[in-house]
């Protein structure tokens, strides 16, 4: 991750959380506990960098054309009872594999015909234990409406509400980074990738190298979506692009095709 | 409207047709044993179809009728002429309630009378609650109130009922005094339970004279007139029976348990308890006696039940050799394929406009472009051809009412009369059939009403006592013949003069100048009717004219012949087939014109300033496209000018995919009408496509939009 | 008024479980769920069922195994209604359900209505 000038404001916080949270007085002492390593605070300090904002339903209009689009297009080559296999990398604290599950159940109703397989990965190790346990607070649920979360949640004290068990267990979790194809080539290939809001935090560089190790984990034809501020075109050209009525997505070019 | 309901409609129409013809033959031969067959076999089918959509009192109606028929059958009683008559009038009711049940899409039935229906039976059945768990058969009968003067003996018919488990007799109004009471006129309701089946208790009520209702209840049987499975249940019991048929000995306890358990919660869940009830008694026979066959039985017999059977085999009841050859087609989709029909004309039309615009342009491609263009005209008008040809009818469906209303001014008229038709069978497009009715009636009033001279005076002139009135049909080329002949005293020429003389048509001296013809013709003449008094059946001043219009409507002529003393003659030449156009109206220059509705894109109100001048010409910006605008009036040379007002009505069409703004003064209404191509010295003029009557009989030239925008 | 119907929704995917539950939950049945036939099994021991909802592909124990252990126990087990549900619809496919005692196939995917439909007329619920 590179941040520029602009960003010391952000980084400074997050530097100055970790010192507080490690007791370390100077920056000095807090340095040489980061690169010793102690205490698994290189972790710690990574998982204090990335970005947390996220909350169900976020970016709606791209599980529309998930359903709409997408999906329909993938199934056109798969018999019944075949995979449909969808990632979220990074998937944070959980809300975004969970919503694609919850949208698929609402708004797919092929949704029994294919082996639906659904997978969560992040850096950041503490966000997936969250996410497996699938708890969350108002704020993660303000876009559900009353009637989703009746459905697909159970309420756990006065604030939290966690996630029926037949959701949670529908989603894996697991830790890669995307920038290293070692951890993300075990992943196999895809129908569809959700990518949304991380590259923009990489350099150039990584951002290429990011770029192509999911290109390899998608099946030819099949699709990535990235956040709606962020362009493929400028990152890689391997990938198409394809308009669609409610997001412009990125394709893998199909087999056979130039 | 429910499928029931529209089947029973269509079937019924056909019987009623059916029953009709039979006894109207059947009044001049009573003897016609099979004719009688017949006819009684139509009107207990129409008793069936009413009794499976719950049409009590048409059930009742056509019992009667269906009774009469059955003694003239049996011999013992004769078909009177009085006796036919009743027959016919019991159809027109049937007829009436088939209209209403068309028009408002459910039975006709008046508050009082469904409550009726129900009240007796729940009365009696609460009041004999001891019982009640056996019964299976429910009557209540209300003889005629003169059946003691037939020999009957009604409480001792009911009384004798088998397995008559509880009886009620009431007055069927309060009984009077003893002094002013009739003791020979019968004044009972009978309403009895028993517990034997609906079969056995409807024989022994038969041949009584009155009303009788029969109602199954009860878990001895299942109710044919209430059941009703939807088709997933029946599915689902169907699936159970293939299920009991592969049970082996291991599974077998648990296929005929969980078999008979699926049956039973399937009944349940349709409100179908007391088949449930039995359904669960046959699984726990099959269970006690290890063998399926008790509750295969048992689902087989709830699968085959006759309404049920309605909803699986409902097939039009055509005879078996007819319907190989036809097929019956809800009349929407025909018209939507003739519109199709029309819109494919249009496109080769435009298609033909651009092979011209090639051929202008010296493009390399232009002579390919018009030899396939004509390939399609060629082909396009062949499909045209045959799809108007579906639309094709024979005459006969509105023929064949004719001999009923002959029938009838015969007899009020008290003019023996016979009716003739030949070629019944002559097709012609539906559009047409259907009007033909209203005035081929007049016609036929008129002559039965003047025409034919009262028997006296037909005595007098030596002629047969029954007049004949003649109706022959015939297809000539692509057009269809219709005369109507009758052998009465032909038109009174004197009678016409003074009348058109009267009403203002024509003068002294006009008439003078006439020849016989053209006096004949006078009768076609607005506001023109000779009747001395306006009697119900015609001569309403409404007369000939308005058959005149109508024909000429649909692009037809008729004409009129008469020899004085021997008869008249009335000749309609129709087209056979007519296409029918959507246009809409709209005034220019302070003349009216039709626009083909599917040239039109739409209509815009702009104000003044909108229209940009362009060189010469003038255009308006519509959506980001400059479209040329014309001033129709102008276009079709009705004035010099534009206008000024402040705002112009544009009507944007298409041409070839090309718009054009034609400036009209306003927009009429919408408008389907029957296009008369232009003929004779009109094909020449560019910019008409055709000419329709209006129906206040003014004519509508329709614009060719293609012709008048280049 | 009748009592709640319970059915046993038996499938190796928990999103189709959860698909079929929100279906029958939302029309008042009372739903509980097994992953294969031997959980299958189990739940049947603990609870009385009016209704099974059963996929054929399951690890452990498929659908047809599990479904011809049930026709065989006592009355009351053996009798109760099975629904099939399956990705396939080959007339083999059908014929082997039968045999093995389903009173009704649904080939999958299955719209939450028609399952409501269907459900409630194998356990006698008014439509």
């Amino acid at each position: 991750m590179v941040f520029g000038e602009a960003k010391r404001y952000y980084v400074e916080r997050r530097v100055l959380e970790r010192m507080s949270a490690t007791g370390s007085g100077t920056f000095a002492s807090y340095f040489t506990r980061l690169r010793t390593d102690a205490q698994g605070e290189i972790e710690q300090f990574v998982n204090a960098f990335t970005v947390n904002e996220t909350y169900f339903y976020r970016e709606d209009h791209q599980l529309k054309c998930l359903t709409t689009d997408l999906l329909t297009e993938r199934i056109r080559q798969k018999r019944k009872g075949d995979a449909v296999r969808i990632w979220c990398a990074p998937c944070s604290t959980g809300e975004e594999p969970y919503s694609v599950a919850m949208w698929l159940l609402e708004n797919w109703p092929l949704v029994d015909e294919y082996e639906i397989e659904i997978i969560g990965s992040d850096i950041d190790t503490a966000v997936l234990e969250i996410a497996r346990a699938g708890i969350y607070g108002k704020r993660a649920l303000m876009r559900l409406a009353p009637h989703l979360i009746e459905k697909y949640f159970a309420p756990l004290g006065a604030e939290n509400w966690q996630i029926v068990d037949d959701l949670r267990t529908s989603v894996q979790f697991s830790a890669a980074n995307i920038v290293e194809l070692a951890q993300t080539r075990p992943y196999g290939q895809f129908d569809v990738i959700f990518c949304r809001n991380v590259l923009i935090y990489f350099d150039d560089a990584s951002r290429r190298v990011a770029a192509e190790n999911l290109f390899e984990n998608l099946l030819p034809g099949g699709f990535i979506c990235l956040g709606h501020t962020e362009s493929m075109s400028r990152i890689s050209p391997l990938f198409e692009v394809r308009r669609f009525a409610d997001a412009i997505v990125y394709q893998r070019p199909a087999a056979g095709s130039t | 409207m429910n499928e029931f309901l529209t089947q029973f409609l269509i079937e019924s129409r056909e019987f009623v047709e059916q029953a009709t013809e039979g006894l109207l033959v059947l009044e001049q031969s009573p003897h016609d044993a099979e004719r009688l067959d017949s006819v009684f076999r139509a009107f207990h089918t129409l008793k069936g179809g009413a009794g499976i959509v719950e049409f009590a009192a048409m059930e009742r109606a056509v019992h009667a009728a269906e009774e009469i028929l059955s003694s003239a059958r049996s011999g013992k009683h004769a078909l009177t002429p009085t006796l036919v008559g009743d027959c016919l009038a019991c159809l027109d009711q049937v007829i009436r309630w088939l209209d209403v049940i068309e028009q408002t899409g459910e039975l006709p039935s008046s508050p009082a009378e469904s409550r009726a229906d129900d009240t007796w039976l729940a009365e009696m059945l609460d009041s004999n609650p001891d019982v009640r768990a056996r019964v299976t058969t429910a009557l209540q009968f209300i003889p005629a109130p003169d059946c003691f003067y037939q020999g009957e003996d009604p409480l001792a018919r009911v009384t004798s009922l088998p397995e008559l488990l509880a009886l009620e007799v009431e007055p069927v109004v309060a009984w009077p005094s003893l002094n002013s009471l009739d003791p020979y006129q019968c004044n009972l309701v009978l309403t009895a339970l028993t517990a034997a089946s609906m079969s056995e208790v409807t024989e022994h009520m038969q041949g009584h004279s009155g009303t009788c209702e029969i109602r199954a209840i009860g878990t001895g049987q299942i109710a044919p007139q209430d059941w009703v499975l939807p088709s997933q249940a029946r599915e689902i019991l169907s699936a159970q029976r293939d299920l009991l048929a592969h049970a082996t000995p291991a599974n077998f306890a648990g296929f005929i348990a969980s078999a008979g358990l699926t049956a039973e919660n399937v009944l349940r869940s349709c409100a179908h308890p007391e088949a449930a009830a039995i359904v669960a008694q046959a699984t726990q026979k099959s269970l006690a006696e290890s063998s399926s066959d008790s509750l295969r039985i048992s689902i087989a017999q709830l699968l085959s039940s006759k309404p049920a059977a309605l909803t699986e085999n409902a097939r039009p009841s055509v005879k078996p050799e007819a319907a190989a050859q036809t097929l019956r087609i809800e009349a929407a989709r025909v018209d939507a394929l003739v519109r199709l029909t029309g819109e494919l004309t249009v496109a080769k039309n435009a298609a033909g406009h651009v092979a011209k615009l090639a051929q202008e342009e010296g493009n390399a491609l232009a002579g390919v472009l018009k030899e396939r263009h004509s390939v399609l005209s060629r082909l396009i008008a062949e499909l045209q051809e045959s799809v108007l040809a579906m639309r094709v009818l024979p005459l006969r469906s509105v023929l064949q009412r004719f001999p009923r209303v002959v029938r009838e001014m015969s007899a009020n008229l008290g003019k023996p009369l016979k009716l003739e038709i030949e070629g019944d069978d002559t097709e012609a497009d539906k559009a047409i059939v259907e009007m033909l009715f209203e005035p081929l009636l007049h016609i036929v009033r008129n002559a039965i009403d003047h025409g034919i001279e009262s028997p006296a005076d037909r005595a007098a002139r030596g002629k047969p006592s029954t007049a004949r009135i003649q109706i022959r049909a015939a297809r000539q080329g692509d057009q269809v013949l219709l005369e109507i002949s009758d052998d009465g005293g032909g038109i009174d020429l004197e009678r016409v003069r003074e009348v058109a003389k009267a009403r203002g048509i024509a003068t002294e001296e006009d008439l003078r100048s006439m020849s016989e013809t053209d006096i004949i013709d006078l009768v076609f003449a607005a506001g023109f009717s000779t009747a001395a008094k306006v009697t119900e059946l015609s001569g309403r001043g409404v007369g000939m004219d308005a058959v005149r219009t109508a024909v000429e409507r649909i692009g037809g002529r008729v004409s009129v012949e008469s020899r004085a003393g021997h008869g008249t003659n009335v000749r309609f030449s129709l087209p056979f087939s007519v296409m029918m156009t959507d246009v809409m109206t709209v005034e220019a220059g302070g003349q009216m014109f039709g626009v083909p509705l599917d040239a039109i894109v739409e209509t815009v109100s702009v104000p003044k300033t909108a229209i940009k001048g362009i060189g010469a010409a003038q255009a308006i910006v519509l959506r980001n496209r400059t479209i040329p605008v014309f001033d129709l009036a102008s276009v079709l040379a009705l004035r010099e000018a534009t206008p000024n007002d402040t705002a112009a009505t544009i009507v944007i069409t298409t041409m070839a995919g090309h718009l054009g703004g034609l400036r009209v003064d306003c927009i009429g209404e919408r408008l389907e009408v029957i296009l008369k191509p232009l003929d004779g010295l009109l094909t020449g003029i560019p910019g008409i496509t055709g000419t329709t009557l209006l129906g206040d009989g003014r004519v509508l030239l329709v614009l060719d939009i293609g012709e008048l925008l280049q | 008024m009748d009592p709640q119907k319970t059915i046993l929704v038996v499938d190796d995917a928990s999103l189709v479980r959860l698909y079929y539950r929100t279906a029958l939950e939302g029309a008042g049945f009372h739903v509980v769920e097994a992953m294969n036939g031997l959980e299958a099994l189990e739940k049947l021991l603990i609870l009385p069922v009016h209704l099974l909802v059963v996929d054929i592909n399951m690890p452990h124990m498929d659908g047809l195994t599990f479904l011809e252990a049930v026709r065989r126990k006592n009355r009351e087990l053996a009798s109760i209604p099975a629904l099939v549900t399956s990705t396939e619809s080959a007339a083999a496919d059908f014929a082997a359900a039968r045999a093995a005692g389903a009173n009704y196939y649904l080939v999958k995917p299955i719209d939450q209505a028609k399952l409501v439909q269907f459900a409630g007329m194998l356990c006698g619920v008014p439509r």
